[in-house]
Formats: structure tokens, sequence, C-alpha cells
């Protein structure tokens, strides 16, 4: 039975809720506000990634030159070709127009590292949450270097996950998966062909291919909608992602779609 | 040829003065009068031996004012003859060694004044000047016109007592004062509630009390308290993108 006061959190409202500008983000707290709310592990890790290693990069920059703007300028070209986040970035560039001290920068981005990203993610949400997968990659704090930088939150995915357990339990998603007629996807309705994508590394997967890897982030929309629907019975995914859309028949799963 | 010097009245007096002397401590070059004549050192002697005169009438006084102040006026010192006072073994040292401590001393004291002076005097006046500022914010907080200029006068107060706060063990304090400035910067003043204005008075209070007790937790708990206010912390706010994108603002209308 469907729930529509309990949210299950994908990794693209986690980010907006709070990184996107505030014509967003204030839209995104008004449809979540007074539902029930809660994530997964899976999701936590991916928002880490991206979120704590945008951060982390700024930081370095930071520490790396002399001025302010010296650091703006590199982490701009790093911005659109996937090491940074972008709506990330697009808060922590205010902090480079805001400060002409280096110092307080810093403490900010520090502060944020070490911790305040977590209160972020955790807004509203239980602090327990749900694990199929015992996804580990970039479960690690952050690592304080010498002479104070950080390391970014490795995106190498450790072995000691279950994924492969999962897809094993999960053979009837799989193959629902690797039956999908990507032809009813046109470029209208799937702009980034994730479809198809899913579909070609679903049935490599029941080939026997590993599904540990690039395999896991090519099909991590499924992942995150199979473990919200066996997670918590009758919940409804909160996303921002089409895809999340795209796939809710295939996998019998209750989606709000947001679109600001 | 035995050489025969004779002994001048000037000569003796050198010697018999530079028994003392001897016994005081330095032993002066042991040099024939008729030398020290023939050279004229004997001025430079007499020199040194008025010198070591005054030397040691400032011992004299040292002792006085050091040791038996406090026990009001001794005759003890009077007492002691010249030859007793220069039998004390290594007095001059053990005043060198005492003028040394007490410059140390002395210096220390300077340099902890100055600490005091330049640490924690601003520290808790800044503090204070914060704490003032937010008794006016919540004064005038009805009054919304006032309201936003105080709120951009305790903002830049804050900025000054955060740029202060350089040193590791101010950090925490430092973040929390970051993040009410924070709230301040990145908010309308027109928009905070009486609950907002609950939540900064909570926070000024905890700095205020705290100071450098403040920890990481508090840091947290006042982040997860502003944050679950509606407040925004980060730099994503309308009035963040006005402030620090005016161009983006600008494009968007």
């Amino acid at each position: 039975m469907e729930n529509k006061n309990h949210f299950f959190l994908d990794t693209s409202t986690q980010i907006k809720r709070h990184w996107a500008d505030e014509e967003i983000n204030t839209k995104v707290r008004a449809d979540l506000f007074g539902k029930k709310l809660c994530c997964s592990i899976y999701v936590e890790r991916e928002y880490r990634c991206k979120v704590l290693n945008t951060l982390i990069t700024a930081y370095n920059f930071l520490m790396n030159f002399e001025d302010i703007k010296t650091a703006k300028e590199r982490t701009e070209k790093l911005k659109g070709n996937g090491i940074l986040d972008d709506l990330v970035y697009n808060a922590i560039k205010r902090l480079f127009e805001r400060f002409n001290s280096k110092k307080l920068i810093i403490r900010r981005l520090k502060n944020l590292i070490e911790g305040a990203w977590q209160n972020f993610f955790y807004d509203a949400v239980p602090r327990s949450l749900c694990d199929m997968t015992n996804c580990t990659r970039g479960a690690d704090a952050p690592q304080l270097l010498e002479h104070g930088y950080y390391l970014q939150i490795s995106k190498k995915c450790p072995e000691n996950c279950k994924i492969c357990d999962f897809w094993k339990s999960k053979q009837a998603d799989l193959q629902n998966l690797a039956q999908l007629d990507v032809s009813k996807f046109n470029k209208f309705r799937d702009p980034k062909e994730s479809m198809a994508k899913i579909q070609n590394e679903a049935q490599s997967i029941l080939d026997g291919k590993s599904p540990h890897g690039d395999p896991c982030r090519i099909v991590s929309d499924a992942v995150i909608s199979i473990e919200a629907r066996d997670g918590y019975p009758g919940i409804t995914i909160h996303t921002m992602d089409y895809d999340f859309e795209l796939l809710k028949n295939i996998l019998n799963t209750q989606v709000r779609f947001f679109k600001v | 040829m035995k050489r025969f010097t004779k002994r001048t009245p000037v000569d003796m007096e050198v010697v018999r003065e530079n028994r003392d002397l001897d016994l005081w401590q330095k032993p002066l070059p042991k040099e024939s009068p008729q030398t020290l004549r023939n050279t004229g050192r004997i001025e430079q002697v007499e020199a040194k031996q008025a010198d070591f005169e005054q030397q040691f009438k400032y011992i004299l006084a040292y002792l006085h004012s050091l040791q038996w102040t406090s026990r009001g006026p001794s005759t003890n010192i009077r007492s002691l003859s010249w030859r007793e006072l220069a039998d004390m073994p290594d007095v001059t040292l053990e005043l060198e060694d005492g003028i040394q401590l007490w410059m140390q001393t002395a210096t220390l004291h300077e340099a902890m004044q100055f600490t005091f002076d330049e640490f924690i005097l601003p520290y808790h006046e800044k503090l204070s000047a914060v704490t003032k500022l937010f008794g006016e914010l919540e004064e005038d907080f009805d009054d919304v016109a006032r309201r936003i200029t105080r709120c951009a006068v305790l903002e830049e107060e804050l900025g000054v007592f955060e740029d202060a706060l350089e040193d590791e063990e101010t950090e925490c304090l430092a973040s929390c004062v970051s993040l009410i400035r924070d709230v301040l910067d990145y908010n309308y003043a027109e928009e905070l509630t009486q609950t907002h204005l609950d939540i900064l008075k909570k926070a000024i209070g905890l700095i205020y009390d705290k100071g450098l007790e403040c920890n990481k937790e508090d840091y947290q708990n006042l982040h997860e308290e502003f944050l679950r206010s509606g407040l925004a912390l980060l730099p994503t706010s309308r009035k963040a993108i006005e402030k620090y994108e005016p161009t983006k603002h600008n494009d968007g209308e």
C-alpha cells in the first residue's frame, strides 16, 4: 500500500534540498515538510563522494595557493568535468567572493568537511539508515594529511560489500531490468539514455559479470529503488532524477519525481 | 744588581685597600708600584676600587631591601664587618643570580601582562560588545527597520571577533561565532522570527558563558538547531546570492 507521507530521499533530493539555490531548495523542503523521511547507506555514500570531495578539492586549492583568486580559478576549471558537484561548487564559490581572508573560508570549509555536511544530509532523517548492500565506497572519514591538506574520498569500491549477494537475492528485478524494452524510451524521455545503459548492465550481470565497481554505479538508481521498496514497504521515493520515474513500472516502486 | 723600590704612601694605600678587595673577590694584577707608576695604571686601580666601593654600597642596599625589609629595620647588616661580608662565599655571584632571576621574572611578568592585555581583555571586551549588540537587537526586534540595522552591526562585530580568534585553542569558539555570523549574513533580518531570535540568544549565551570551553559538540548542536529552525546556513540563500553573486541575481530578474 502506497504511503505518500513517508518519503525515501534519493541522492538528488538530498543534495538539492540544501545545496541548491534558495529558489529550488525552499520548494524541495516545503515539499518534504511534515513528511516522515528516511534514506539508505547506499545513498549516503553517493552523497559523501559528491559533496565531500567538492568541499575537499576547494579546500585544498585554498591551502595550495597564496591568493583566493587563483584558488577560485583553479577550482572553477574543474567544474563541469565530473570532479566537482556543480551545486556544491556554486555554494562554495560564493565563499570565495565573500571573504578576503583565506583563513575564514578555510575554517568554514573545514567545519563542513569535518562534520557539518552530515547535518545537511540527516536533517529530519533518522540516523539508522537502511543498508542492503553494505556499501563501503567512501565510508572512511575525510583523512587529514600533513601540511593541512585533506585527501579526497576514494571513489573505488572496496571488495567487502554485499552487492553480489544483493543481486543474487533480487534476480527477478535483474531479469526485469535486462528485459527492458529500450525502444520505449525516446531521447525526449531519456536524454541520458540511462535505461539502455541499465538494461545492458543488468544483462551483463545476469550473464555472470561482477556487479561490483563501475557496473554498480551504472545501475545505482535501480539499487536505490529496490532498497527503498524492500527496506520500507509502501514508501514513496522522493527524487529529482527522472530515471526513477522511468524505472518505477519496471521495479514496481512508488516515485514522487519532484520538478522545480 | 739588586733593585730597590721604595714604597710610597700611595702604594701602601693601594695594598692596604687591596687586601680587602682580594678577600672580597677579584685579586688585582700583582704588578710592582714602579710599573704601575710607569704605566699610569694606578689611576685605573683607584677607579676600580671606587667601583667596588660603589658596587658594595649597592649590595648593601640590595640586601637590606631584599632580605630584611620584610622583617622591619634590622641591625644585622650593620653588625657585619667589611671582612665578614667579604668572606661571604660567592655573594656577588648570588647577587648576580638574584638580579638575573629578578630580571627574568620581571620580563615574564611583563610578557604575561602583555598577553593579558592583548588577548584576554580584548576577547572579553569583544564578547561583551557582541552581547551588548545582541541586547540592542532584542530590544529593537519588533521594529523591522531597526532590526535590519542591528543585525548588520552585530554581523560586522562578529566578523571582527572571529578574525581575532586565530589560534588553534580558539577554533571551536571561532566556529560557533562564524556560525552565528553566517545566520545573520545569509538570512534576511526582516524574515527572522521570534523562534530564530530565541535560538540566536541561546547561541550568543553559549559563546558568552563557555567562551574557550566551547567544543565540537556545542558547534554541532548549534548547527543542527539553526538548521531545524529553517535558517539558511549555506551561501545558497537569496540574500547570499544577491550579495556574493550579483550577476546571477540580476540575470534572474
